[in-house]
């Protein structure tokens, strides 16, 4: 566990209040095992123009029903 | 008791065609073959969740009958399986997922309606890890039953892999057709994103899923793309883009002008050294049919780790999708509620910062595929292991197997580019190894191409088994 282990825990309980304990800390111990990610993922300079490439197309967005 | 279930060679989805078109086998022949093979690897296999044998055998008498008639469709009278994830109406579909168990969709998935459609008969739903990114403690590895099937389309590569069906439909958010199609000896396709409908099919992930086809041969998964691509305008992640009229149209054996590059980083720079030996080789087979190998750069998958993008974008994407169920969140399985937790911990910048780095990555592959026309690579750097193995050791370094088991394959999903794996050739324990072909978006029919010029030329190509350098297998 790391130092941050409690805060994380908490956070986890307050988001999702009916996992069980042990749940819980087997997401914060997997969570802890991937912080070199996330440092890797931050540290990398980014295009700023570079925008999220999400799927949704302006005709999809502009469509709020679309039958079935 | 058999430690393996591999060695049966049902004809593929092209051999099957002509066999139809010949008057030699019919449908029904096959869906009577597939049902027998099915009960003689069946439950330990652990592959198929739901037999529809009485279905199965009515449509094969009307494809028969269509074969005789003359009103055959693109895929009259083929045995198919789904990943148990994508819908089909009417017939129990649970997700891999206690929380679903009895679950009946009303209506069928794209993917399933398009098969139809072509002619080709359901046989079986096969089991998926939960929700496609849990786990799966049922299927088991057709070359060794202690050992790890991979996932998440678990049994569809398995049902491949041992010969109980020439196709399947599976899905992949980050190497869930090719890993598993990797350890278990079949090709698998994961297209390029948005050229399958995900319509009616259950996922992890809005912007890395794909469906894609499990076969035996690349011209078996060409003749099922032939089927199942296209537009679909109720799918919102469906690209309105060309399709090609016969992805197998191109398939010569002849591979000269093709320039195949060969990553000098990131891919092999952790790999069971069977596995580096045997791609090395197959890439000599792709030099023999004419392609030149060209040495590539990709540094930049190095410093981002494609997988560590997949890390925050589907806990974020999967918490999201799933969020109805976080009420009874301890009827999910422990791999799935610990992604569905984690999910709650994606800070909105991390997950955004994630997505906009995948345009760098596209943009790196972009260019180098402005110098080459496909990367080969291995579909995965381990064999397969151990149910019960956490951790591999290569080169005396001891990684986690989560860090290493899609190393390979995520990058495309990141990008969006197709990928196809197939069979190229086994380690020391007789376990296959794969090699993967990538191309750029929409160019499916190239990267099939080029797989199917490995088959042809290489006998270590043919599915199912890992070839002439593989253990005999068991019958």
């Amino acid at each position: 566990m790391t130092v941050h282990s409690e805060p994380t825990a908490d956070w986890m309980r307050s988001r999702v209040p009916g996992a069980a304990p042990a749940a819980v800390e087997r997401a914060v111990r997997s969570w802890a095992g991937k912080a070199a990610d996330r440092e890797r993922v931050r540290s990398i300079p980014l295009d700023p123009t570079a925008e999220p490439p999400l799927p949704a197309h302006a005709e999809t967005w502009l469509r709020p029903c679309r039958p079935r | 008791m058999p430690t393996a279930l591999t060695g049966r060679r049902l004809p593929g989805v092209a051999d099957l065609l002509a066999g139809y078109a010949a008057g030699t086998v019919t449908p029904r022949d096959a869906v009577e073959e597939c049902l027998a093979v099915i009960d003689a690897t069946e439950p330990a296999l652990g592959a198929v969740v739901n037999l529809l044998a009485g279905a199965a055998r009515a449509a094969a008498d009307e494809a028969t009958r269509r074969w005789r008639d003359g009103t055959a469709r693109p895929l009259e009278g083929i045995p198919y399986g789904l990943k148990d994830t994508i819908d089909t109406a009417g017939v129990r579909t649970e997700y891999g997922s206690a929380l679903h168990k009895g679950h009946v969709p009303e209506r069928d998935a794209e993917v399933h309606r398009r098969l139809v459609d072509a002619g080709a008969v359901l046989v079986a739903k096969l089991a998926t890890y939960e929700l496609e990114a849990g786990k799966n403690g049922r299927t088991r590895n057709p070359f060794d039953l202690a050992r790890n099937s991979g996932g998440s389309s678990s049994g569809p590569c398995a049902s491949v892999g041992a010969g109980q069906l020439p196709l399947a439909i599976g899905s992949d958010a980050g190497g869930s057709i090719r890993v598993p199609a990797a350890w278990c000896g079949a090709v698998g396709l994961k297209p390029t994103y948005g050229r399958v409908s995900r319509r009616g099919a259950v996922s992890c992930s809005w912007t890395l899923g794909h469906l894609g086809p499990i076969t035996r041969s690349a011209r078996d998964a060409a003749l099922a793309l032939n089927a199942i691509a296209g537009h679909d305008p109720l799918d919102p992640y469906s690209a309105d883009a060309p399709v090609d009229a016969d992805y197998a149209a191109r398939f010569d054996q002849d591979l000269t002008g093709v320039r195949v590059g060969v990553p000098e980083n990131w891919f092999e720079e952790v790999c069971e050294p069977a596995v580096a030996v045997a791609v090395a080789a197959a890439r000599e087979v792709l030099a023999a049919a004419g392609a030149t190998l060209v040495p590539v750069a990709l540094p930049l998958l190095r410093r981002i780790n494609p997988d560590a993008l997949k890390h925050l974008i589907v806990p974020a994407e999967a918490a999201s999708l799933h969020e109805g169920y976080l009420d009874r969140i301890d009827e999910f399985g422990d791999g799935f509620r610990t992604l569905l937790l984690e999910g709650q911990l994606v800070a909105a910048p991390d997950y955004l910062r994630a997505l906009r780095l995948r345009r760098a990555v596209q943009e790196e592959l972009a260019a180098v595929f402005a110098t080459v026309d496909a990367l080969a690579t291995p579909g995965s750097v381990v064999t397969a292991p151990l149910l019960d193995q956490d951790t591999t050791t290569v080169d005396g370094v001891e990684y986690p197997l989560t860090a290493l088991v899609a190393r390979t394959t995520s990058v495309f999903n990141v990008a969006g580019n197709p990928a196809v794996v197939v069979p190229c050739g086994a380690d020391e324990r007789g376990l296959p190894v794969s090699l993967q072909i990538a191309t750029p978006p929409w160019r499916e029919a190239e990267c099939l191409r080029i797989a199917d010029a490995y088959q042809a030329r290489s006998r270590a190509g043919a599915a199912g088994g890992p070839g002439e350098s593989g253990r005999s297998a068991l019958t």
